[in-house]
């Protein structure tokens, strides 16, 4: 039975059903799995379309090149990039720990103000997945087989998340999507693509460091 | 995810969302947080809606989720949140049930000294009147430490408001 002391705190607490919401609800189409995130990734802008086209030229021309001197018979494997470090195939360590994103195509992420967080992904055992784009949260689904490594099934808030920070959170969520592979050096954990080229490093984060 | 199992997530979604940003004020203090709270739960169960188990507490489910997303908030911004008085956003029309018994508008106040996860637990027992079962399951401890979390807040409230009347 409440005393009239915990019945004031109930009517006190129930006060809150008589504001009008501040903020709007959420919405259900504000929540969804961004289309970044589909199997067939959608480029944003004619930049990204150059390079694609700029990329096939090139690796086109090296297999002519490499062809007519007759270094080869057949297909040309993809040259996965130096890290300078000897790297390892991935196995089950990858799981539990924190990866906290250290660089996006190789560049370098940047912090934006005190509501912006640094970028990591956490692969959770029963091949859930755990993130954070620096604004917005991240979950979806993985599929670990040896290295190689797809990320599938992402879902994200959809916090408003402006200027180089939010764009370097669609890098981020892109090159997830991207992601076929994974490899480990001693001291990061390197995501690439289906052509073998890094898209993601990521470093593990300190003991402190707490997820949400 | 089917047409309508997406269908029935938006459902849900609308449902339910402001009572659950409603539950994630009352641990945040910030509206703004407590939607974030919210909107990161909602995020989270999506991938799972279309193989949830039948006869999964789905509310509970949410709200440990949403609980759980509020005192990461909390915890990661480490602020002062300046309490919003509900008087105040109700403009100043406070029901005067509750001048009778204690001055509501003191215990909202006195509340904001206790700490997250009491606040949590309070909100769980007198806002949503859950069993301290129930409140265990959301806060993901046992049936006895919810027990003590809402007892020690009640008790931490009872002398502060006894402080203020001297």
């Amino acid at each position: 039975m409440m005393d009239d002391f915990e019945k004031a705190i109930r009517d006190a607490f129930r006060r809150v059903d008589q504001i009008p919401l501040p903020v709007p609800a959420p919405d259900p189409d504000q929540i969804g799995t961004p289309s970044y995130s589909e199997s067939r990734p959608r480029f944003r802008d004619t930049r990204r379309w150059l390079g694609v086209a700029a990329s096939i030229v090139l690796v086109v021309g090296v297999g002519v090149a490499i062809g007519s001197r007759q270094y080869i018979a057949s297909v040309v494997p993809a040259v996965p990039a130096q890290t300078g470090e000897p790297s390892t195939p991935v196995g089950q360590e990858i799981v539990g720990p924190i990866w906290q994103v250290k660089s996006i195509h190789g560049v370098p992420i940047v912090l934006g103000d005190e509501r912006t967080r640094v970028p990591y992904v956490q692969l959770k055992p029963h091949s859930e997945m755990a993130g954070d784009g620096g604004c917005n949260a991240l979950n979806g689904a993985y599929e670990l087989v040896g290295s190689q490594l797809t990320i599938v099934n992402l879902a994200t808030t959809l916090s408003l998340c402006p200027g180089t920070v939010g764009e370097q959170e669609t890098d981020f969520i892109l090159a997830l999507s991207q992601t076929r592979s994974a490899r480990q050096t001693d001291s990061t954990l390197e995501f690439l693509d289906r052509l073998g080229v890094v898209v993601i490093t990521f470093v593990a984060a300190p003991p402190s460091s707490s997820p949400r | 995810m089917p047409d309508e199992k997406r269908a029935a997530f938006a459902d849900y979604v609308r449902a339910q969302g402001e009572r659950q940003v409603r539950l994630a004020w009352l641990i945040t203090r910030n509206w703004e947080d407590a939607r974030d709270a919210v909107q990161e739960a909602f995020t989270s169960l999506l991938p799972r809606w279309a193989r949830l188990p039948l006869g999964v507490k789905l509310e509970s489910y949410v709200s440990r989720s949403v609980v759980n997303a509020s005192l990461t908030l909390v915890k990661r911004r480490s602020r002062t949140t300046p309490v919003s008085d509900p008087a105040e956003l109700m403009g100043g029309a406070t029901p005067d049930s509750f001048d009778e018994v204690i001055d509501a508008d003191l215990l909202w106040r006195l509340c904001s000294e206790l700490s997250p996860i009491q606040r949590a637990a309070l909100a769980l027992r007198f806002y949503r009147d859950l069993t301290f079962a129930d409140i265990a399951v959301i806060l993901g401890c046992t049936e006895s430490t919810a027990r003590s979390h809402v007892r020690r807040a009640v008790v931490a409230l009872r002398r502060r408001v006894a402080e203020e009347a001297m």
